[in-house]
């Protein structure tokens, strides 16, 4: 089957342009892997759960409008619970069949072709590797977000959250406020970091309903005591078989951790928030350029001001353009939606752009925060990189340890690239396709030959994106979508 | 200008290889690498140590009649030299030669195995022609519907991760100087010596240029375009193929598998993923109506889909492990199939080593490359190999 536009990802950018095209009468596919839209922010509950007072709160606005009219049967075309494997460019094939995807829905694969493709997959948090890093219990604050949105549902009993993203105080606070305890929020910066962002006057002006959101969410852990510690982070989280109790140290005035400063923490959950990186993927296969972005999530995607990759009719939006929030997301899902109109002339270019500028002036205050939020919640490599001990798993899926990999670089001097690390290291080579490690694995290739994260090509990204029974896919039928 | 006495380039296994062999001799040696060492077909290969005659071979046996009898000759050498190389490399290459069953689904098939193993016998190669129930004992994995395989003792796999870097830091040790993300950009000969001209990142690790007596274009699939560059010609054609590999799983397999009718080679590695190929394109991109030579080719599905429903013929038990990753990669064929080794009469001091299954003969063509660059002779006649049998095409240039 086919379509005018596929787009994948049904968070806040590929709403936005959903509703876009849905207005401009484009013939739209919207592919997500969840059961229902919203993605991360909005993280929706299943259809049949009756949430009272479900993600309060007036930042959550924005998004909760774009859900009101997502997934209802109509024009567009909602395909949940559906994984795009493969995204390829035939730059010779007429319009329809200029893009062919091959779509996984719960093991039935299909294919669907498209002329205009707009990815827009969010991101994903930032793994971070220290020793203990891999006991259960151990989690991304984001993924304890996802139990709190979607299930109502508060998986452990006592939390900790350690990181450099203001992102943890959030989740901390729906953590006491769903009933659970929180042993503590650890902070890499220092308190005045955290102090020049909330006294900005400029960001509290244009950016009030976050902040606010912040202070709040402050405030009420402080009222509930909840220790919030400053230059501090994990060295090590302890247990047998679980999650048990965590080592916090103090960092020093030159970023360097002090050994000699530690202090254990009981906890039973230990949630991390250093960040997020991009889910780059599949613009990755498909072969859209990009560049390295340390603070902004990794491989980022370039575009055009209408959201045009280098590839013709492949849009990106949202994280994958550089971690930047919602807000932002839904900025460039709009203007990616104009640009694929006008790109399949359903909008004549006058119009388009006088519809964008209103559009692109939020853009540049949503981007505005977003540089302030990454400026300040950055770790920086060298602070990751303290964290690692040699025997901490660089590359969970081939269980390749830090010494592994250092071992391989010190014995193959002539390797100063992902690819070739990765196919000499196996780390990388896993389930996950280095989703984990990929992040590190740049950082230490900088780190350890002298140059430059950014000058090192990132990995290739294989099909399929993510692993299924090869009885699956010779199964695949072609007339299986709606 | 930094000089040398042999330039190799292509740091893929036949460079490295050849450049391990000719500095532990003595010569002063530079391998020129346009990206990573092992990042062409040499790292990106399905490590199969192909013994028996394989089906390109075979699907032109009456053609390469004479071609093949030398072959048979070229493979023992081969597998000696593949038997000792974990302990001349000193190191672990994940290198399994448990065997090879080449499988026959119709009775045409069986007539083809038997046809075969009547050729390999007589030059020499050990195969034993086994039926239904000798198999069912030996490799109870494999579908009913094979009849019969050809089973060749010495083959099997190594991991081709492993094996050219190997070579690249022997060769290091040896002398050999490597630069990567240095690509050859001209080939120019001048007052008896070879200037080669040095463009890429890390183009000032040799000021650029090198001046080198001989040269060994050694770059697989792009050895043609590196011929060009010396005003030659070379038959070498680049062909993308397609690789696939499972997840890990308990011990399924423990030989190599193939088919003497169909495209396919099948076997599981040390980790325990099953890879799957056998020879299925992909497709070189294009760029202004030419071949985009330094992109990877692209995915063909209909190839993957294909390849993957001839493994699950033969092995059924492959349709439920999952399919972890497909890859592509490019290799150079030549038109009659076989590789070619030596000097190019026209431009002395020009040697080529590229095409057959480089993988499985990359060791051998580097020793005898070695031999013939620093003396002339080898020590396996390769006169059947020489570029000078498409002789002609050069006959104006130079
Ligand atoms: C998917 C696949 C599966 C295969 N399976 C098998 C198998 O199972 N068994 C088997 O025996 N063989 C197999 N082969 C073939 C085998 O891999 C090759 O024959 C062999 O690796 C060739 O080695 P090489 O060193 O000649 O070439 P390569 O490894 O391709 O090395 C050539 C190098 O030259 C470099 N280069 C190119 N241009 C320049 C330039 N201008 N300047 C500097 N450097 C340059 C390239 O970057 C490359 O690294 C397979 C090949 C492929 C693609």
């Amino acid at each position: 089957m086919n379509t005018e536009l596929a787009i994948i990802g049904a968070g806040p950018a590929g709403l936005a342009a959903a509703e876009i095209a849905a207005a401009r009468g484009i013939d739209t596919v919207v592919v997500d892997e969840q059961a229902r839209p919203g993605g991360q922010i909005s993280r929706q509950p299943p259809a049949d759960f009756a949430v009272e007072n479900w993600l309060p709160g007036s930042i959550y606005k924005p998004v909760k409008q774009l859900l009101a009219g997502a997934g209802a049967p109509g024009a567009t075309r909602w395909l949940p619970q559906t994984t795009v494997l493969a995204l390829q460019h035939d730059p010779a094939a007429p319009l329809p069949h200029r893009y062919r995807l091959l779509l996984n829905n719960a093991g039935n694969t299909s294919e669907l072709e498209a002329s205009c493709v707009l990815i827009a997959p969010g991101c994903y948090d930032m793994p971070v590797i220290f020793p203990g890093s891999n006991l259960p219990g151990v989690m991304a604050a984001g993924g304890i977000q996802a139990f709190v949105k979607s299930q109502q549902l508060i998986p452990g009993e006592r939390f900790l959250f350690v990181g450099s993203h203001p992102l943890q105080l959030i989740v901390a606070d729906q953590i006491l406020q769903a009933g659970g305890q929180v042993a503590g929020v650890v902070f890499a910066q220092r308190l005045s970091a955290l102090w020049s962002l909330l006294k900005s006057a400029p960001l509290f002006i244009r950016h009030g309903a976050k902040m606010v959101y912040f202070t709040r969410a402050l405030i009420r852990l402080l009222l509930k005591r909840v220790p919030i510690y400053f230059s501090r982070t994990v060295v090590q989280a302890h247990g047998d078989q679980q999650l048990q109790n965590v080592d916090i140290a103090a960092i020093g005035s030159s970023g360097t951790i002090q050994a000699g400063s530690r202090r254990n923490i009981d906890c039973d959950r230990l949630g991390i928030c250093f960040g997020f990186l991009a889910s780059s993927e599949l613009a990755r296969q498909v072969g859209a350029r990009g560049r390295w972005s340390a603070a902004g999530g990794g491989w980022i995607i370039d575009h055009d001001p209408w959201m045009s990759t280098d590839l013709p009719g492949l849009y990106v939006a949202g994280e994958i353009t550089g971690v930047a929030g919602a807000d932002a997301s839904i900025c460039e899902g709009r203007l990616a939606g104009l640009g694929i109109a006008r790109e399949l002339q359903k909008i004549d270019a006058a119009s388009a752009a006088r519809l964008a500028q209103r559009t692109r002036t939020q853009l540049k205050s949503a981007n505005l925060f977003a540089a302030k939020l990454l400026d300040l919640s950055y770790p920086g490599r060298k602070l990751l990189q303290q964290l690692m001990t040699e025997q901490s798993m660089l590359c969970k899926c081939e269980e390749v340890s830090i010494a592994d990999f250092a071992q391989c670089l010190a014995e193959n001097p002539f390797i100063n690239d992902a690819n070739a690390a990765k196919l000499l290291s196996r780390a990388g080579m896993g389930l996950c396709q280095g989703r984990y490690c990929h992040y590190h694995i740049a950082g230490l290739l900088a780190e350890t030959r002298g140059i430059r994260e950014r000058q090192i090509k990132p990995f290739n990204a294989r099909f399929p994106a993510k692993p299924l029974t090869i009885k699956s896919l010779l199964d695949k039928r072609d007339d299986q979508l709606p | 200008m930094q000089s040398c006495d042999i330039a190799v380039i292509g740091g893929g296994l036949v460079g490295c290889a050849t450049a391990c062999y000719l500095s532990a001799a003595g010569a002063r040696v530079a391998v020129i690498e346009r990206g990573q060492i092992n990042q062409g077909a040499s790292g990106q290969n399905a490590g199969s140590l192909h013994f028996q005659l394989e089906y390109r071979l075979i699907q032109h046996k009456d053609k390469l009649a004479a071609e093949l009898e030398h072959y048979v000759a070229l493979t023992k050498i081969a597998i000696a030299q593949w038997r000792g190389l974990e302990t001349e490399l000193g190191c672990n290459l994940e290198l399994a030669m448990h065997g090879g069953l080449m499988v026959a689904e119709t009775p045409e098939q069986l007539q083809l195995l038997q046809q075969k193993a009547e050729i390999e016998s007589r030059q020499g190669l050990d195969v034993e022609l086994l039926d239904k129930p000798q198999l069912r004992r030996r490799a109870p994995y494999l579908s009913d519907s094979i009849i019969a395989a050809l089973f060749c003792p010495p083959e099997g796999h190594c991991n081709p991760r492993l094996l050219t870097p190997a070579y690249a830091q022997k060769a290091i040790a040896n002398g050999t100087a490597v630069y990567t993300r240095c690509s050859v950009d001209s080939i120019q000969r001048r007052c008896g010596k070879w200037h080669i001209g040095i463009g890429g990142q890390a183009a000032q690790a040799c000021g650029g240029k090198l001046a080198a007596d001989k040269v060994l274009n050694a770059a697989g699939a792009w050895s043609g375009e590196i011929a060009a560059m010396a005003n030659l010609h070379l038959p070498i054609f680049p062909v993308g193929l397609t690789m696939n590999a499972t997840e890990r799983t308990g011990p399924l397999i423990p030989h190599l598998v193939q088919h003497v009718g169909r495209k396919l080679s099948m076997k599981q590695v040390d980790d325990g993923n099953v890879l799957i190929g056998g020879g299925w394109s992909a497709h070189l991109q294009q760029r202004q109506g030419k071949w985009k030579s330094d992109s990877a080719p692209t995915i063909n599905m209909q190839s993957v889909y294909s390849n993957l429903s001839t493994a699950a013929a033969v092995i059924p038990a492959i349709e439920s492990l999952h399919l972890l990753r497909t890859w592509t990669g490019t290799t150079g064929v030549t038109p009659d199939q076989l590789p070619i080794l030596g000097e190019i009469s026209q431009a002395p001091g020009f040697y080529v080593a590229a095409g057959g299954s480089g993988f499985t003969y990359g060791p051998s063509y580097a020793r005898q490359m070695s031999e013939l660059i620093l003396s002339g002779k080898t020590s396996f006649p390769i006169d059947a190999y020489s570029p000078n049998r498409f002789g002609h095409i050069n006959m104006f240039m130079g």
